[in-house]
């Protein structure tokens, strides 16, 4: 398996961890992405990761503070739990050419968890995607623009050059 | 290719026969998929003569009921389950077949999901694709009422032993076969049919407008449309007519195909809410919102609205209604329609009739924001979205 589609696995390595990295932003700056956060129950961990062996992220909401953590730290039991079946379909989603729901729709993942909780994430993920994508890029990604409510070169700079995980 | 416009999947793996009296033809198939000893899943017994016809036509080719198993709940319950799982083994049983409506169909679903991919755990298969076939397990759907598309789909609803509903999302849940004779379903009330053929009609225009709709299914929708069109009305005069209750059925069908490709929308997603907070049935709610829900969505949907028209009110109106105004009129017909149909069979059309007070909203909304079928609606739905869609019909 080593070596095989290098390109596309550096990629989405590279595109998640800018990806959880504007998670953490959104939370801070959108007030629409909090209601979605706060809607989720306490202590959720919600995890994505490409198999067989690929990246992951994790995402764990405890009080008031979303924690974005780096694939090595291996959590036992996410409340939902999003495995991408192969690079290809996670490829697609970090580089916006699909939407989540897209992604569903065509069944590029397998997702373990709360149906109920899963759609939540999915509106989240909306609100993330209408910041980091550039315009050609959200033409080509399903969803109608969301309304957003901070800034949107805020929320990039801070995806950018901020902290990881905060 | 794969990431252009132009790529799409399609995934229905049912074998249908539909057509009146089809019933003792289509039994005679089943010892060629493999069944010996069903466990047979019905929702009525007493009051569903349909399932005595049905057992008798399985009997006759030598396929035994092993084991019969009633459930009324409206949605399956984990302790059921586990009775089912129990009384399936201890009578060997090879295979599912269902008879009834909704109730019996989710149920059986439900139970051969859990059953082929031997799931120890419930709470192991909450989720989107969890499940994976590991016996094969044979399921019939023979169904007795008219607006069930839900019998080609791949979710179910299943209650925890908390009250909390969740869904889990399948290519399990699919049947092998489905047996759709109409002359089961002509025995039932006009109302019921009615109110399963609108629903039928909600969904292929939800499907039809669909963010996740392709050509495939955007035909089999607008021909859906036109049967309802055609046969709905049939069914109104004369309960009894099988060809019309067929047409029905069909609708249904091309409803539940389409289903796994482009979900559904803010109608059905309210209806589903509405039905858990009210304990109706969700068909009845579907009828209550979707006129508001086709009007939330207008302003992205108008050109595919417009289409739609065609299959509803035929040539003559449809060329003689300016362009611009085709959108407006189907929504117009839709909700006429629906709303002459409910009230001549007492059915309810306002929330407030279905004893949903302005107190009772808010668990609607909450209940709508979780489900599934939002996520395919065109426009993005918020919570005053929803808000303001129950209060016009309040």
């Amino acid at each position: 398996m080593k070596g095989k589609k290098a390109f596309k696995r550096f990629v989405t390595s590279f595109n998640m961890y800018f990806f959880t990295k504007a998670v953490s932003c959104c939370f801070k700056y959108d007030e629409d992405f909090r209601k979605y956060v706060s809607m989720l129950p306490e202590k959720f961990v919600f995890r994505m990761r490409v198999l067989p062996d690929g990246a992951s992220m994790t995402i764990v909401k405890e009080g008031d503070k979303l924690t974005a953590k780096s694939g090595s730290e291996i959590i036992a039991k996410p409340d939902v739990d999003v495995c991408f079946k192969n690079v290809e379909g996670a490829f697609a989603f970090f580089t916006g050419r699909k939407s989540f729901s897209k992604c569903l729709a065509q069944s590029a993942f397998v997702i373990m968890g709360d149906v109920s909780e899963i759609m939540t994430v999915s509106h989240m993920f909306d609100i993330v995607a209408s910041y980091i994508l550039s315009k050609n890029s959200l033409k080509k990604y399903d969803r109608a623009l969301l309304p957003r409510t901070a800034g949107v070169h805020k929320v990039r700079f801070f995806t950018l050059f901020g902290r990881f995980g905060q | 290719m794969k990431n252009s416009g132009f790529y799409y999947e399609f995934h229905n793996p049912t074998k249908v026969t539909a057509g009146v009296d089809c019933l003792k033809e289509a039994a005679s198939k089943l010892p060629s998929l493999g069944l010996h000893n069903a466990f047979f899943v019905c929702d009525d017994i007493e009051k569903n003569i349909a399932v005595d016809e049905v057992c008798k036509a399985i009997n006759s080719v030598k396929v035994k009921t092993g084991a019969t198993y009633v459930n009324s709940e409206k949605i399956v319950c984990l302790n059921s389950l586990r009775d089912m799982r129990d009384v399936y083994r201890v009578n060997n049983c090879d295979c599912i077949i269902a008879c009834g409506d909704y109730r019996a169909v989710n149920t059986a679903k439900t139970i051969r999901m859990l059953l082929s991919g031997q799931v120890v755990r419930f709470e192991d298969v909450k989720g989107i694709n969890v499940a994976r076939k590991k016996v094969n397990i044979p399921l019939v759907i023979i169904p007795t009422s008219v607006g069930i598309s839900n019998m080609l789909t791949n979710s179910v609803l299943i209650k925890d032993d908390y009250g909390a509903v969740f869904e889990c999302v399948s290519p399990l849940c699919a049947p092998d076969y489905v047996i759709v004779d109409p002359s089961l379903t002509s025995v039932f009330d006009a109302p019921t049919t009615i109110a399963g053929a609108l629903e039928s009609f909600a969904q292929n225009v939800e499907e039809f407008v669909s963010k996740q709709a392709i050509t495939l299914t955007k035909c089999m929708n607008l021909i859906a449309i036109r049967e309802i069109r055609d046969n709905v009305f049939k069914v109104v005069n004369d309960p009894m007519d099988v060809h019309a209750v067929l047409g029905l059925q069909r609708a249904g069908l091309l409803a539940g195909s389409c289903y796994s490709s482009a979900s559904a929308g803010v109608a059905h997603a309210i209806s589903a809410a509405l039905a858990n907070v009210t304990g109706r049935d969700n068909y009845i709610c579907t009828g209550i919102v979707f006129a508001a829900c086709m009007r939330y969505n207008l302003d992205v949907v108008e050109k595919d609205y417009a289409q739609a028209l065609y299959y509803i009110v035929g040539d003559d109106k449809y060329a003689s209604t300016p362009q611009e105004d085709r959108a407006r009129t189907l929504i117009e017909t839709s909700g006429k329609m629906i709303k002459e149909l409910f009230e001549e069979n007492g059915l309810p059309t306002t929330l407030s009739e279905i004893g949903i007070d302005e107190e009772g909203l808010d668990r609607v909304v909450e209940e709508t924001m979780k489900s599934y079928a939002l996520v395919t609606n065109p426009k993005n739905v918020t919570k005053d979205d929803v808000y303001s869609i129950l209060r016009s019909v309040m």
